[in-house]
């Protein structure tokens, strides 16, 4: 057996160097931050929906300080235009004073990392020009397409208490986030030690523990992770078992579900599994690991119908339910 | 490629697997084929009969044999074990991976191969396959269901729900056929207990096995019928021996002369079993009633001993003998009526002489138309005299004012020895119950030899009918005519029947 490559197992232990640096703004939400950065590792985006106060801007900004990235923030409000997002041509002078260009004035939006804050807040239309920027990776303006530059990066927040006001995303482009993560809030010990470190006279420092280079390394390794074949099977399952169709779905999915996920949801738990079990030390996606993605995979693209809303019917608990059949199903 | 550490742990949980699931594969086949045995055999109890061992081990074996096929699958392969040791031992899916990416070359398919090298080091087929114990409420529901069976299988169940009535009406007819056959061997075997030789012992236990077949079903019948008539010719065989072996009669005292005299009758029965054989060769045992026997029919040896024994029985002195002749001559032959009575008398006392068989047990024989009279007689057999032996509640007919048995007591006693007749009356037991008919009044003569021209036997015998007795008593009394009918209904309302 030939010796393996030791900067994968460097890599992976700088992981875990950057969940403690995190940590040191961060308290308590270890849960959040490991899927956040799955999502990272996978390459897709999260939108974080939570009350205010909970930490999500924070969560981003120590994500970008520990990874060496670019970060911009947008904070997304009615009036919000997408060119205010993606970046606009301007008449600008030459350097030397004589001639003026028509220039390419790249919005926000290109960065590595993007919080757009309150995202249900803009319009639809700027709503959409951020979603396409982050299925393609590309934007578009006045016919000349501009590539973003990779890791490419959006945490999305929504605010769940105040509706009025606001333009809720439609399923089509909440089904681009590769993980709809639900921050909640901190208990009394946490809180406590949140007050501690944010009211003293220093404020904690985050040190940069991955490159850039390394990052992009580290996505293209969650890619080669190996998985078994169950479960795979189990995660087409998981899938397929969301959709009220399905010949083998159960009585709650035909009662409560409108529609099922989609295949970027297969897509997104296999991915993920991949990127936590690279977080945890692992060279294989096991069945653990896509039993613990699937919420946050699957939450998101899983449409409720009225019965179920009017129930009171959490996906979360469906999910479970689900979660425990498909796991039986592949049981030897 | 996987390691050969991860290889060989693979193949010894693979063997354990095989063995554990084979051992677990045979005790359900056993069980499920005596559920369905327990069930199959209730279910054939209950509709017909209880079904032949064959029969049992058949359904038995059909069943385990199916569950077993059933149930069978071929030995697993390497993945599906690694599978079953990372469910077993929470290994994260590692040998199952690496087991399916052997064959591809990534650096992190190496990392992957050595991680489950170094998890292979570890691993114990024993705590992969472990020997399956059922918890305890598994347990006990086994438990429970195998007292279940068990009970089922030794309930006694009623039987032939689903038989048709002409079936039911069939096994009926059956039933009283076995219970004759078991009447003939319990009879043969009691004619053949005095006898200890090692042949006879023989017989008696095969005909104790024959009986415990019948009375537990267990033999066909047809078998069982072939099985006592071969008993019977063995017997009779035997008893014939025996005869020819035996010394002269004279030798012998009044108890050998006594057992010689059943085993002649057993003889003769079964002599003269051909002339009326058709009933015992059918299975049925007919009760035999008086039969004719021509001389010539017997064996010689055997009209020798009749001959020795009537001469015996015809000695002066020989009171002990000649007492019973009187009685039973008095009983068997007050049933005849005619000019043969005394050759059937002759025939008689020295067919059937009972020694020191005297007095009230005696007289009760001998009493014509008395309980036993009644018992051996059969109503409509053929007499000699070509007449029909009466039943002895009807023994006052016109030829015989006196009733019965008056006319052959008469012959006995005078003990003069008499030619062999001419044709030998053998009486044979009926069984029956006792007490059965009506009850004789009369006067029983014991006294043999006393100055008494009364004839020895009943006189005068007559039912003991309670409203002859009335009419009798009303015609003794002097009653005025008028009072007669009042009398009479006077004393019919004194009856305790009444």
């Amino acid at each position: 057996m030939e010796a393996p490559d030791n900067s994968l197992v460097e890599l992976q232990g700088k992981i875990d160097r950057l969940q403690r640096e995190i940590g040191k703004v961060i308290v308590g939400q270890s849960q959040l931050l490991e899927e956040t950065l799955i999502a990272l590792l996978a390459g897709g985006h999260v939108l974080l929906e939570g009350a205010p106060g909970l930490g999500k801007t924070s969560l981003v900004r120590a994500l970008a300080r520990g990874v060496d990235l670019s970060f911009s923030r947008i904070q997304f409000t009615p009036d919000l235009m997408p060119a205010d997002i993606l970046g606009t041509n301007v008449l600008l002078t030459d350097a030397d004073g004589k001639g003026r260009n028509v220039t390419f004035q790249p919005g926000p939006i290109f960065a590595h990392l993007v919080l757009a804050d309150e995202i249900n807040r803009a319009t639809p239309k700027t709503q959409s020009a951020l979603l396409e920027a982050m299925q393609e990776g590309t934007v578009t303006v006045s016919g000349v397409t501009y590539p973003l530059e990779r890791p490419f990066f959006v945490l999305a927040t929504q605010n769940p208490i105040e509706m009025e006001g606001t333009y809720p995303l439609p399923e089509a482009q909440v089904d681009r986030f590769f993980f709809k993560l639900l921050v909640k809030p901190p208990g009394p010990q946490e809180l406590k030690v949140i007050v501690e470190r944010t009211t003293g006279e220093h404020e904690p420092v985050i040190n940069s523990v991955l490159t850039r280079d390394e990052l992009l390394s580290l996505q293209r390794a969650v890619r080669e992770v190996p998985v078994a074949s169950h479960v795979v099977d189990l995660a087409v399952h998981l899938v397929q078992a969301t959709h009220p169709a399905f010949a083998e779905a159960s009585a709650d999915v035909k009662r409560y579900v409108r529609y099922g996920s989609s295949p970027r949801g297969a897509q997104a738990l296999i991915l993920a599994a991949k990127a936590r079990a690279l977080i945890r030390g692992r060279f294989n996606a096991a069945v653990e690991d896509v039993v613990a993605v699937a919420p946050p995979a699957l939450r998101h693209r899983i449409i409720l119908n009225f019965e179920a809303e009017a129930e009171g019917i959490d996906v979360d608990d469906l999910l479970g339910e689900l979660i425990q059949q498909a796991k039986k199903e592949i049981v030897v | 490629m996987i390691s050969k550490t991860l290889e060989r742990k693979l193949d010894e949980i693979g063997r354990r697997y095989r063995r554990v699931t084979l051992a677990r594969l045979v005790l359900r086949s056993v069980f499920v084929g005596g559920c369905v045995t327990t069930l199959v055999d209730a279910a054939i109890r209950l509709g017909w009969n209880r079904p032949s061992l064959v029969v049992v081990i058949a359904v038995f074996l059909a069943a385990a044999a199916l569950t077993f096929a059933l149930g069978y699958r071929p030995p697993p392969g390497r993945l599906f074990l690694a599978r079953l040791a990372d469910q077993r031992l929470d290994l994260k899916d590692r040998l199952a991976t690496a087991v399916e990416w052997e064959d591809r070359a990534s650096p992190l398919v190496t990392w992957l191969l050595q991680d489950a090298d170094q998890q292979a080091r570890f691993l114990d087929p024993r705590a992969v396959v472990p020997v399956p114990v059922p918890a305890p409420r598994q347990a006990f529901a086994w438990l429970a269901l195998a007292s279940a069976l068990v009970a089922l299988w030794t309930a006694p169940l009623p039987s032939g729900l689903f038989l048709r009535p002409a079936q039911t009406a069939a096994q009926g007819v059956m039933d009283q056929e076995e219970l004759e056959m078991l009447e003939r061997i319990a009879s043969l075997r009691q004619q053949i207990a005095g006898l200890r030789t090692p042949e006879m012992r023989r017989l008696d236990r095969d005909l104790a096995q024959l009986q415990a077949g019948l009375r537990d079903r267990a033999l066909p019948k047809d078998e069982a019928v072939a099985l006592l008539r071969y008993f019977e010719r063995r017997a009779q065989s035997t008893l014939r021996e025996q005869l020819q072996d035996q010394p002269a009669a004279d030798e012998l005292g009044l108890d050998r002369i006594q057992d010689l005299a059943e085993r002649l009758l057993v003889v003769g029965v079964q002599e003269g079993a051909p002339s009326s054989g058709a009933n015992v060769d059918s299975g049925q045992l007919s009760p035999f009633g008086p039969r004719e026997v021509s001389e010539s029919d017997l064996p010689p040896e055997l009209l020798e001993v009749l001959r020795r024994i009537a001469e015996l029985d015809s000695r002066p002195g020989e009171t002990g003998m000649a007492g019973p002749g009187v009685t039973n001559q008095g009983g068997a032959g007050g049933q005849e009526a005619g000019p043969q009575a005394d050759e059937a008398a002759a025939s008689e006392s020295a067919g059937l002489p009972r020694p020191g068989r005297q007095g009230q047990e005696a007289a009760a024989e001998a009493q014509p138309g008395s309980d036993l009279g009644s018992e051996e007689s059969e109503p409509g057999l053929p007499s000699p005299s070509g007449g029909s032996v009466q039943d002895g509640a009807d023994t006052q007919g016109p030829s015989s004012p006196h009733g019965v048995g008056d006319t052959g007591t008469s012959t006995g006693t005078d003990g003069e020895y008499q030619s062999p007749p001419q044709s030998l009356r053998i009486l044979q037991r009926l069984f029956g119950e006792l007490q059965a008919g009506p009850l004789h009044v009369g006067q029983v003569h014991t006294s043999v030899g006393e100055q008494d021209d009364s004839p020895i036997g009943l006189s005068p015998s007559s039912p003991a009918s309670p409203g002859s007795e009335e009419s009798r008593a009303v015609e003794r009394e002097t009653v005025p005519l008028a009072y007669r009918e009042a009398v009479r209904r006077y004393f019919q309302g004194l009856e305790p029947d009444r």
